[in-house]
């Protein structure tokens, strides 16, 4: 293209990203990203979010990149930067989710000193098991070529991250360049699949006598809901989901999550199918009982659609494997089966569907969702929690026995920010935080432990500071309650390690800046809430729940015999 | 369920994937999985280095247009098969690379052979991993295929230690269609919308064909397309087989001093259609000597991370190339779009043809590297398969050896892997025993792995080798007349390879003029033994300027 004008290695940085339409960078300053961050504070359509620490950067990247399905961009400098970075941008490989994280590097003419040489560590090599790419760069006149490159593959058939290292030296030397338009540089073309594979798959489901659809994180990337459901109703067929939301849970066909915290009705579907189509789904070890029977039935045909081809059949055998897209597979699929004629004559599948499902209900209700017991039972706080919020909120949830509770009693509407595969405590709330920037005025809410809690507590800062009025929700025992029931039933009750000195996090949250308040008692949740929600900052609810045994874990967990 | 070996399981997950062959050297580390090829119908070809094998299971992938398999044994056996893997993986070809390990215990103290075998294959594979433990070794093999064969193809490398090839585990058979699909993605109609939309304000498009269109065996309805649109069709330097020059719409390869009608229709070009091309240095030099500033390009590639690498595009499709040609070529037909290109095409191809052959001396004593290209091509079939190694002749054989059918020629210029052709000749014999296969090389080339002579006798792979011998790197010499005022430092002796072919049992000739060269090629023609012609040139031949650059 145009090669005119001369602009600084930062000035093409920050061009590349406006032409991707980056409206948000998560990071920390250095002396490394000085002239980057020089050039974004020059920009007014690049809003640069600073975080406590390098590893809320990431988070929020990754949370900014599920919620709107675009690159979600973090910077940090070089060295410790680096390394602060590591857990966030695992977390996005494991959930195939578009980071873009650029840094600062080393001097080039200090390159390769090794530990003596102040911050230096080998970072392209740290990142590259966990990116799809990783790349340190060396000239001026490459980097408009290898931002281009690190959006194409981030973005690229199953997305995932990608590492840029650009020494502070190459970001101040001048070349002459003008940033591509996006469109010139990638393809946005969506992969249809094979249309005699589509036509098998239609008499598969056709034939089949129970059949079910399972759900994966591949249906939010392609933002294929809505086919789902379509052909749900076509066809009267039950859908699952590997992860909470995936698929709204107030749909007729619509059975809720399997797996380790699957819902009954969900797991019975699916155990009892004889044809599964599988959509945008790994077949994770969370979702099948680490990979066995248990859930997954052997006798299931199962019809894998998936845009990355290495996915067939790596889990479970499969009979039959399309590649493409699921939301446009899903829409070739309808148009041949409604070209057959009508369909779905099941109304008692979905009788009986329907019917596990209020027994569900009553279940969670005879559980404690009403309970007005001290200290809080969780499943009342998740059900409280339904009651203020509209449709149209954005929930985060975290790992540990906090998720398994929201699986358990919160009734999702949307896809719920997760940590997901790789689950790093802490991680949930500040994807929220990023949910809040990307959709102002939604509802953001997060169910964090207090546990995890405490692994990014630091973060409120950030929230305050850049008016992130987000209400994170702290169900609060003092303990590791995941671990801790597993050292009640395997370790003699010898609590190493698990049980936590929390302070008031209420107390925190107000010397912080935030809205902060304690619950106590169950009527108390739903005006806290409220009050929460109305004060226009960031909110911490501090919940102080059941942390007794019985409670530690929602009682249809599954467990795995030789596993803790 | 039946208890097998670790080793018995690497066979049987072979025999499931359909292999036919695999490539080896034998090592202690390896020998378990070998004893279970031994008893099996596969069959086994032990090649003199490694090296020679992961060429010939490269050559073999490439002209099945599937796997192709190498074994080697720990350490150096490993090492060996990298220069091969790192050529596959330039050229997107999918070998299977397994390679043998110590029994684990022995491992982490430094023992005999040991060396990070996972981590010398992970920047030269798709996949390299370590399988630990028996069980895991049907799920592991069968991941290596499938992801060899998907998408962007490609190698992958699995170690196997000793204890694994030996435990035992409960075998669950399974076949390729249960874990991995070969069928295609379907091309957007929206896309396809596009194109047909840019075409029809377009005046004289050009299709650009690379090696995918082979891959995805794409060649005869890119044909039909070609004639439907009546556009010329040129190459990239490495796949002019993609379509052949002999058809009235191939114009040839392009590249600058290597193409001549390629390099004119593209020229004229104000739309390409790139079809599975990746613009490489030497097509293309990465400016705008070759491909049109003016021209819009339109993208397709399997690989997403091809699209608008090199040249930025009006439209980029992620999809298989066959795909989308099937469908733009309904749509021509539909909407009778067609460009009447055929005599502009014929007029430059004509024009093309004359200042080739004002290139070639037919007389000139000693020979010319021009003359014995052209002549090579008038004596071989048009089907036979021709692999070319890299050198200067090359360059050579790129302008004046036309390709006259759909797969019939792999180049190894995507890495430039010297001495590669040789092995790789013998993998393409292997898997195509009744086709004519012939490795061009040079001199230097074939001394890089000309021990593999002994493989061929002894397995019975008949192929035929030209030697282009300029007595030295004529590549370099070029480099260093121009650039290093002649202190050549490329210069060297061989034995005189038509002798030395017989000492290895197998034939040959050496030959200095062009009725020499004719009668050799036709006895090599009909030989029941690889034949080697030695074909004498001067160091002068290919130190001709005008080809520096890359």
């Amino acid at each position: 293209m145009d090669k005119k004008k001369l602009k600084s290695g930062a000035e093409i940085m920050v061009d590349c990203l406006k032409a991707e339409g980056v409206k948000f960078v998560f990071g920390v300053i250095g002396s490394s990203i000085l002239d980057f961050l020089d050039v974004i504070y020059r920009s007014p359509e690049i809003r640069y979010i600073r975080t406590q620490h390098e590893q809320a950067a990431t988070f929020m990247a990754d949370g900014y990149a599920r919620i709107t399905g675009e690159p979600g961009v973090c910077t940090a400098t070089c060295g410790p930067g680096a390394t602060n970075m590591v857990s966030g941008i695992a977390g996005a490989f494991h959930e195939s989710s578009p980071v873009v994280a650029i840094l600062g590097d080393i001097h080039t003419s200090h390159y390769g000193r090794g530990s003596s040489n102040f911050h230096e560590i080998d970072q392209e090599n740290l990142f590259r098991p966990i990116t799809k790419f990783s790349k340190r760069i060396e000239q001026v006149e490459r980097i408009g070529e290898f931002m281009r490159m690190a959006f194409r593959i981030a973005q690229s058939g199953r997305k995932g991250p990608v590492y840029l290292g650009i020494p502070r030296n190459i970001q101040k030397k001048m070349t002459p360049g003008n940033a591509w338009p996006r469109e010139r540089y990638r393809s946005e073309s969506v992969v249809r699949g094979d249309s005699q594979s589509i036509d098998r798959a239609c008499a598969l489901l056709v034939q089949a006598k129970s059949p079910v659809m399972l759900v994966g994180s591949g249906v939010r990337w392609a933002r294929a809901e809505q086919k789902v459901l379509e052909l749900a109703e076509l066809m009267g067929i039950p859908i699952a989901v590997s992860h909470k939301g995936l698929v709204t849970e107030d749909h007729p066909w619509s059975v809720g999550p399997i797996g380790m915290v699957g819902y009954p009705v969900a797991m019975d579907r699916v155990s009892n199918a004889d044809v599964i189509l599988a959509l945008g789904c790994t077949f994770n070890q969370v979702t099948t009982a680490s990979y066995t029977d248990r859930i997954i039935p052997s006798k299931a045909k199962i019809i894998q659609v998936d845009l990355d081809p290495t996915e067939f059949g790596k889990n479970f055998p499969m009979e039959l494997g399309i590649i493409g897209d699921v939301k446009a597979v899903l829409q070739d699929m309808i148009e041949k089966l409604k070209s057959e004629g009508p369909k779905h004559q099941n109304d008692e599948r979905l009788q009986n569907l329907l019917q596990a499902k209020a027994q569900w209900e009553e279940r969670l209700l005879s559980e404690g969702a009403e309970s007005d017991a001290v200290p809080i039972n969780r499943l009342r706080l998740m059900r409280d929690l339904n009651t203020v919020l509209g449709k149209d909120a954005i929930l985060a949830a975290e790992s540990g026995s906090t998720h398994g509770w929201f699986y358990y009693g919160f009734k999702a509407y949307s896809p719920i920010l997760e940590p997901g595969d790789l689950s790093c405590m802490g991680s949930g709330w500040c994807m929220a935080m990023a949910a809040k920037l990307a959709y102002p005025d939604r509802a953001v809410v997060s169910v964090t432990g207090d546990g995890a809690f405490m692994m990014t507590l630091n973060e409120l800062a950030t929230a305050v500071d850049n008016k992130i009025s987000l209400v994170v929700v702290v169900p609060h025992n003092s303990v590791y309650g995941n671990v801790r029931r597993k050292q009640i039933e395997h370790f003699g009750g010898r609590f190493a390690g698990s049980e936590l000195y929390i302070p008031n996090l209420a107390k925190v949250a107000e010397s912080l800046g935030a809205h902060g308040e304690r619950v106590e008692k169950p009527a108390e949740i739903i005006p806290a809430l409220e009050r929460a929600l109305a004060s226009g900052k960031p909110a911490v609810l501090d919940v102080i729940i059941d942390g007794s045994r019985e409670h530690l874990e929602p009682p249809v967990k599954l467990r795995v015999k030789d596993r803790y | 369920m039946a208890k097998i070996s670790g080793a018995r399981a690497v066979v049987e997950v072979l025999k499931e994937e359909g292999v036919r062959h695999v490539f080896h050297l034998p090592g202690s580390q390896i020998i378990d999985i070998l004893d279970e090829v031994y008893q099996s119908p596969i069959r086994a070809i032990m090649t003199r280095h490694e090296q020679g094998a992961a060429f010939m299971a490269d050559g073999y992938a490439r002209a099945i247009r599937g796997p192709g398999v190498c074994l080697s044994t720990a350490g150096p056996g490993a090492v060996n098969l990298v220069s091969g893997i790192a050529a596959s993986y330039k050229a997107s070809v999918p070998v299977i690379a397994i390679t043998g390990v110590h029994d684990q215990k022995m491992l982490e103290r430094d023992s005999f052979h040991e060396i990070d075998q996972v981590g010398v294959f992970k920047p030269i594979t798709k996949w390299s991993a370590c399988i630990h433990q028996p069980d895991k070794i049907p799920e592991m093999l069968r991941k290596a295929f499938r992801i060899a064969l998907a998408g962007r193809k490609g190698p992958v490398h699995l170690a196997v230690p000793s204890d694994a090839s030996r435990g035992e585990l409960d075998y669950e058979p399974s076949d390729p269609s249960r874990y991995r699909s070969d069928v295609p993605a379907a091309c957007p109609d929206e896309i396809v919308k596009e194109i047909v939309n840019l075409m029809e304000k377009a005046r004289f498009p050009v299709i650009l064909a690379g090696g995918e269109v082979l891959w995805s065996r794409a060649g005869e309805s890119l044909a039909e397309l070609a004639e439907a649109l009546e556009i010329p069709v040129a190459t990239t330097r490495n796949h002019p087989d993609a379509f052949p020059i002999t058809h009235p719409m191939g114009a040839g390869l392009i590249g600058k001093g290597r193409g001549e009608a390629g390099n004119a229709v593209m020229k004229q070009a104000d739309l390409i259609l790139a079809m599975g091309v990746k613009f490489d240095y030497q097509s293309t030099r990465y400016n705008f000597e070759i491909i049109p500033q003016k021209a819009k390009i339109v993208h397709v590639s399997i690989d997403p991370e091809e699209v608008g690498r090199i040249y930025p595009v009006e439209i980029g499709v992620v999809c298989d190339v066959g795909t989308v040609i099937k469908t733009l070529l309904t749509k021509a037909r539909e909407k009778e779009i067609c460009f009447s290109l055929k005599k502009i095409v014929e007029e430059i191809k004509r024009e093309s043809q004359k200042v080739r052959d004002s290139e070639i001396d037919l007389e000139a004593m000693p020979l010319r590297p021009e003359a014995i290209a052209r002549t090579l091509r008038e004596l071989f079939p048009p089907e036979a398969i021709i692999v070319v190694d890299g050198g200067n002749f090359a360059k050579h054989v790129r302008r004046h050896f036309d390709f006259l059918k759909t797969d019939t020629t792999h180049y190894t210029d995507d890495f430039g892997s010297v001495g590669a052709s040789f092995p790789m000749s013998l993998g393409v014999k292997v898997a195509c025993p009744e086709h004519t296969v012939v490795c061009l090389n040079g001199d230097g080339a074939f001394l890089l792995n000309c021990q593999e002579l002994e493989t061929a006798v002894r397995e019975h792979i008949n192929v035929i080798v030209i030697v282009f011998n300029d007595f030295g790197f004529g590549n370099v010499r070029a480099y260093q007349k121009v650039k290093f005022k002649g202190r050549y430092m490329c210069d060297h002796d061989n034995p005189p390879f038509g002798e030395m072919a017989r000492l290895f049992k197998a034939d040959g000739a050496q030959v200095e003029r062009l009725d020499e060269l004719n009668e050799a090629v036709n006895t090599g023609l009909k030989s029941d033994k690889p034949y080697v012609i030695d074909v004498m040139m001067t160091r002068e031949a290919l130190e001709k300027p005008g080809f520096l650059g890359a």
